[in-house]
């Protein structure tokens, strides 16, 4: 379905769509992932714990970004309500440079799930009450072990979302003939929107990656 | 918000994993069909379970303390003791027929049966490990404390990976 092409009408050029704090913030993710499942799987705990801890401070940043960050990066600019997901979903062009309407929700998803993985494992335990999260202090090793059990069951979940990311990504290559993965590392795509990308101040981003390691940095303590 | 509410909010968020309970569950119809020494061996696992779970509450309670700015021997010690006083017992949680065919979900595996030897080798060092924890706890040097806790750790891992069923 040609019409649906967001870079069909008027003249497309190659402008700006992710910032540079938003392009590292994924590309950490990408590489923390499979570490945090070996570490796990290895049980090489004192890794895994400062992957999780690194991550933790990423999922803080990227929250903090969704507010103050570039245009792109914002929840207000990506999640839609159901009718412009349904339009988007018959074939209508998203109207903003960006995430599209269905794409919006499926990163709020992601982002969900990695809050309450990051969560679980703060408070998990391992069976022998050998090993624990950093807050797994205040709870009891039952509760302990109940968010351990749901820290193994929500990666289940972030699994099937990353098969999902990554289906839609092959599937707008093959199908729609649109590369996604180049924009996530130059910043820079091919299209035809009025309303370009608005980069956060340096200000703003300095709030943002302050907090975030803040975070990282108060787990390890 | 109170600290009962943050608990309460906390294990409604725990329990929207649902299903994860490890405990022992209530049993089935067909659980209560079967006969006397079935039910003996359901028994066993449900006991097991909860003694395995304050032995892993207690080391837990271990770990924490250590992590403390100011760990309490006491607390340390009273931790360490009902580790050691359940030790011993550990070998006669596994009677004939409290594994995998006793109806109930059960970790343990058909090896404590299969390899008795081993199986008692194993419980054995964690009894021994027990003992010197509990021996260290008395002195109260942390970093002893420390070691020991570690050592013993390897002996719940070292029997976990040979007789306990991985998830």
């Amino acid at each position: 379905m040609t019409s649906s092409a967001p870079n069909n009408e008027g003249g497309e050029q190659r402008v700006k769509v992710w910032d540079w704090p938003t392009r590292l913030f994924h590309w950490l993710l990408v590489l923390h992932i499979p570490i945090l499942w070996f570490t796990a799987e290895e049980e090489m705990m004192d890794a895994h714990r400062a992957a999780g801890s690194v991550v933790a401070g990423l999922i803080v940043f990227r929250i903090i970004w969704g507010f103050i960050g570039s245009s792109t990066a914002r929840f207000e600019n990506f999640v839609r309500g159901p009718r412009r997901v349904l339009a988007y979903l018959r074939g209508h062009a998203p109207d903003a440079l960006g995430h599209n309407p269905l794409g919006g929700w499926s990163i709020l998803a992601m982002l969900a799930l990695l809050v309450f993985q990051v969560l679980f494992g703060l408070f998990a335990t391992d069976v022998n009450g050998l090993e624990s999260g950093p807050l797994a202090i205040h709870v009891s090793f039952e509760t302990a072990r109940l968010a351990a059990e749901c820290h193994e069951m929500t990666f289940n979940f972030l699994l099937v979302m990353i098969i999902v990311h990554v289906t839609a990504i092959l599937f707008y290559a093959v199908v729609r003939k649109r590369n996604l993965v180049t924009p996530m590392l130059t910043g820079k795509m091919a299209a035809a929107y009025a309303e370009p990308l608005r980069e956060a101040s340096l200000r703003k981003l300095a709030i943002a990656l302050a907090i975030g390691m803040a975070a990282t940095a108060w787990l390890n303590l | 918000m109170n600290s009962g509410a943050v608990s309460i909010a906390v294990l409604f968020l725990l329990g929207a994993c649902g299903g994860a309970d490890e405990g022992a569950p209530e049993p089935t119809k067909a659980e209560q069909r079967n006969g006397a020494v079935a039910q003996n061996a359901q028994a066993s696992i449900r006991a097991r379970q909860s003694h395995y779970k304050e032995i892993g509450a207690a080391m837990k309670g271990v770990g924490d303390e250590l992590k403390k700015g100011e760990p309490s021997v006491d607390v340390i010690q009273r931790h360490a003791a009902a580790i050691r006083d359940y030790a011993p017992q550990i070998e006669g949680w596994f009677p004939e027929g409290s594994g995998s065919a006793a109806g109930l979900k059960t970790e343990a595996r058909d090896e404590i049966w299969s390899d008795p030897e081993g199986f008692r080798r194993s419980a054995q060092a964690f009894v021994s490990r027990s003992q010197k924890l509990h021996d260290l706890a008395q002195t109260g040097d942390l970093s002893e404390i420390r070691a020991g806790v570690g050592d013993l750790g390897g002996t719940c891992k070292g029997c976990h990976d040979k007789f306990r069923a991985k998830q």
